[in-house]
């Protein structure tokens, strides 16, 4: 695989092709990330969009302090947060983010409980969609990212140890919300 | 019975954070403690789903869409000469071939007086004396002029290619 300070300066020499690279490449986590974040998939397409053309654009500046996914991420969560700024559905988010935990404290069951039909790991991507965006963020960079924490710190400007004591709660919070299926999965498997 | 600190040590346990002293205690009462050992049991599943969590795919258009939108910001450069090698020495042949040419056409010439081929060369230098100096003097600077610019033109583009590398 032709490595991302290679590619870079090949878009630097003028090559588009290669910019196109890095977009395959990334593009996915650039995405999940967006899509974390603004809760939409359509917004999170348009957001991802304009993190590449914004790292396009900011490519020369580029300085390799450190891996060119850490630069790449921490513009796309930046972008997207500025996103739901500025459509001013930040607010109403964390207020629909707090209904969502009491929702889910309320009768012991999330609202993952009501689609039947899904598996657990669905489940668990919805119970993941339905966090706030931060720490779907964190969550999601997180397992897809190696567990790398000190990454997720450049990201989101957190400490480590604010990422482990979320890291620790939201686990928890997602257990206790699949509780009954992770339940029934062990006894399966016992 | 779950408490705080066994909540937090299952996660640290799961994600290689515990020290073998300590991950060797927690393995020691998961066994002694039947209830702890099946909520563990339920967090090594969770942990299990959620490492095969996927990315979020975008559409299958969408880097054609991002490339699409880009700005032709970076250009190629054309590392080339203005002036190949090739047309350098097509040019300093050609030079050389019309003055051999004008002096052949001289010495071939009326004699103007002087027999034999020194008034051949007489007639040839005089020629030349004859040429105003202005139109000599723009001739050499224009020469001059060529010369700085391919040089110029050299000289920048090494520079851009060693500050790019």
């Amino acid at each position: 695989m032709i490595e991302d300070i290679h590619l870079i300066q090949q878009v630097l020499k003028g090559n588009q092709s290669a910019f196109r690279n890095l977009v395959e490449r990334y593009q996915s986590y650039v995405f999940t990330i967006a899509y974390k974040v603004v809760k939409n998939r359509e917004r999170a397409e348009e957001v991802a969009q304009d993190v590449f053309i914004k790292v396009y654009r900011m490519l020369g500046s580029y300085q390799q302090k450190s891996k060119f996914s850490t630069w790449l991420y921490t513009i796309a969560y930046r972008t997207a947060l500025d996103e739901v700024r500025k459509k001013k559905r930040y607010a109403e988010s964390i207020e629909a983010d707090d209904q969502y935990l009491q929702i889910a404290d309320q009768d012991g069951k999330s609202p993952a409980f009501n689609i039947q039909q899904a598996d657990l790991n669905q489940q668990l991507e919805q119970a993941i969609q339905q966090l706030k965006p931060i720490d779907a963020t964190i969550i999601s960079l997180y397992y897809l990212n190696e567990k790398n924490v000190q990454e997720i710190q450049m990201i989101t400007g957190l400490s480590k140890s604010n990422i482990k004591t979320k890291l620790h709660r939201l686990r928890e919070q997602l257990r206790d919300q699949l509780q009954s299926q992770l339940q029934a999965e062990v006894q399966d498997l016992l | 019975m779950e408490d705080h600190k066994d909540i937090k040590k299952w996660w640290l346990q799961l994600d290689n954070e515990l020290s073998p002293e300590e991950s060797t205690a927690f393995l020691r009462k998961l066994e002694e403690d039947p209830e702890l050992a099946s909520t563990f049991a339920e967090a090594q599943q969770l942990e299990n789903h959620l490492q095969a969590v996927e990315a979020d795919e975008p559409s299958m258009r969408f880097s054609l869409n991002v490339l699409d939108q880009l700005p032709t910001l970076y250009k190629s450069v054309s590392v080339e000469p203005v002036f190949s090698r090739k047309s350098l020495l097509r040019g300093v042949l050609l030079l050389f071939s019309s003055v051999l040419v004008s002096f052949l056409a001289a010495l071939s010439g009326p004699t103007n007086g002087t027999s034999g081929t020194s008034g051949q060369w007489q007639n040839y230098s005089d020629l030349f004396m004859n040429i105003p100096s202005s139109a000599l003097l723009s001739v050499a600077l224009a020469g001059f002029c060529l010369v700085g610019i391919f040089l110029m033109d050299q000289i920048l583009k090494r520079r851009f290619l060693n500050k790019r590398a």
